[in-house]
Parts: C-alpha cells; structure tokens; sequence
C-alpha cells in the first residue's frame, strides 16, 4: 500500500516537472572561418591587407552565390555545440573566379523538416519512460527498468538538425 | 504489426514536420566593414573591445480543428534582443577607422511544443466545449561575436 502511494506521488510529481517545461529538440552549430585568405563581409566594404578602405564603387561583382547545408546537434536537455568550418568553400569561391573579396555576406538559419521526426521520436521516448520507470519500481522488472532507461537516454539526446544557408558576393577590386 | 508501427512513424513524422522559415542577420553600415573571419590587415590595429548580440526569430504554428473545418494559423515575430545593429552602428558611428573583424556566427534552432499551453488549452476546451487547439513553435537563434578594432594611424604607430 505504501508503495503503491509513492509510485503515484512520484507519477503526480514527474507529469507536474514536466508540465512546467516544454519539450523540444534543438541544435546549436557554430560557424566559423578561421583559414580564409582574402577579406569577406557581410556590409558592402571591406579592408585589403595593406589597410585600404575599398567600397562599393571600387570593386565589380563577378558571382553572387548561395550555398546550403545541414548540421546535426544536440541542443536540449544538454547542449552540444558543433563546429561547422565554411574556410575552404569561400576560399575556393574566390579563387575559382578569380575574385579578391566577398561582400554582403549573409548566413541563414532554419529549423530541417528532419526536426519533426526527432520531435516524435522525443515524444515517444517521453510517454515510454513515463509509462515504465514507475512499472520498473512497482514491479521491480529488470525490462522494464532497461526500456525505462533507454527512454530517458533518447530523451535526453535526441539530435535535431539545422539548416544553415550562406549567401554573399564574389567581388574583384577595379585597378585604376 | 511492425509494418504498422513504421507507417505510424512515416506519417506522424510528416504530420510533425515543421515547414522551413529562414531567419537571417544582415547588416548596412555606411562605409566601415563588418568582417566575418579573421581580420588579414597587414597594418597596425587598435582593439577597442568584444562585440556581440542576440537576434531570434519565434515561429509558432497554431492547428486547431474546428467541427467542420480544419484551419491552420502561422504566426512569426523577430526578437532582436541587445539591439544588435543599434550596437554595431554605435561603436562604428563615431570613428570611420573604426571596423569590426574576426566575426564568429552561432546559430541555434529549436522545434517544440509547450506542455503547459497543451495542458491549458485541453482545459479550456474541456470547460468551454468548443475547439481544441495544439501548439507548435520553431524558433532560430543568430548569436554574433566579433571585436572592434581601429586602423593606427601612420603617426601614432611611428610615435609607439
């Protein structure tokens, strides 16, 4: 009787935590370029190695590009920052068309489709751990117990993806 | 049976799948640079400090049935908290050596509901008996770092 009292009060406390919160799967990536060779910026100016201020009448736009990709991460319960480096796809954005600099620079972010799924999957995980750690004590059952805690585990890592969209404009500097 | 259960999944996936809304950070400055990457100037800088700032952008997908029709609302708004821009322009405002460089980019997306909006909203559907509403949110996070530096003038590099 006893137990059976403190496997409610533990149900009634464990839906009530979780109630306040919310449940979500996110990722957070961080993007760098620490190996670029040449000037890129997201305004319409930028500064040449030798400190010469070079704007927008000084230059000729030879590419705009626009580029995709994704990113898995862990961003919830835990939070597991990836490194996603662009150094060589700007590098040879610029060299291919024979370029000295990117201007207007712009980096988007938006949540993958992918995320619906790993949404549910969350959610699965959820009500599966909420269902069977109280049955793991009640019942003392090793499967249980097992299933209880692999729910949490996939609660608790559950991957979300992040689309990442870099746009900008391959410029070379006119020479007077 | 496990057919069954794979099907579940391919279609609750779909039903969960969250359209894709694009949030993007731009920048405008009158003349002065806001770099991404490391800064290649050959010539002497000044590190005048750490610059940084937050813009979110919070979609909510709002689905609620109605006896006979089915309707869907989408809602966005654009957070940009510590005003990144105003800033930005601030520390450049001033001084046209002034650029900023060695810019790093952290995005975050998130795609959830809120168990308490859930609850609250069966609640009320319970008391009014009228339509039910379940909630959904996407939300996409642009952290900005960089560091604002000034060119040295020919003069005050010669004089250190």
């Amino acid at each position: 009787m006893k137990s059976k009292t403190s496997i409610i009060l533990f149900s009634f406390l464990l839906v009530i935590s979780i109630s306040l919160n919310s449940c979500s799967v996110g990722a957070l990536v961080n993007i760098k370029a620490p190996e670029i060779t040449h000037p890129v910026s997201h305004t319409t100016n930028f500064y040449t190695r030798a400190g010469e201020l070079i704007t927008h009448n000084q230059y000729e736009v030879i590419k705009s590009f626009s580029f995709s990709f994704t990113k898995w991460g862990v961003s919830s319960v835990i939070e597991i920052d990836r490194e996603a480096d662009i150094s060589d796809d700007l590098n040879d954005l610029i060299s291919d068309n024979n370029g000295d600099a990117i201007v207007e620079l712009t980096i988007s972010v938006g949540n993958s489709p992918a995320n619906g799924f790993t949404f549910f999957t969350k959610m699965v995980s959820f009500w599966s751990s909420l269902i069977f750690i109280p049955l793991a004590i009640a019942e003392s059952s090793s499967e249980y117990a097992v299933i209880g805690a692999a729910s949490v585990v996939i609660y608790t890592f559950t991957p979300a993806a992040a689309d990442i969209n870099v746009k900008g404009k391959v410029v070379k500097i006119i020479t007077r | 049976m496990s057919k069954k259960i794979i099907c579940l999944f391919i279609i609750s996936s779909f039903f969960f799948s969250s359209c894709t809304s694009w949030h993007s950070l731009r920048f405008e400055t009158e003349s002065q640079p806001i770099q991404f990457g490391p800064h290649l100037q050959m010539t002497k800088l000044d590190t005048l400090g750490v610059i940084s700032g937050i813009s979110t952008h919070n979609f909510e997908e709002e689905t609620y049935s109605e006896a006979e029709n089915v309707s869907i609302v989408f809602q966005g708004t654009d957070e940009v908290q510590e005003n990144i821009n105003t800033t930005i322009y601030r520390a450049l405002y001033d001084d046209p050596d002034h650029f900023i460089a060695d810019g790093q980019i952290v995005v975050e997306v998130e795609h959830g509901i809120s168990w308490g909006a859930i609850f609250l909203s069966m609640l009320a559907s319970k008391i009014t008996d009228e339509e039910s509403d379940v909630g959904s949110y996407n939300i996409e996070s642009i952290y900005y770092n960089g560091i604002v530096y000034k060119i040295k003038s020919k003069k005050s590099a010669d004089e250190k």
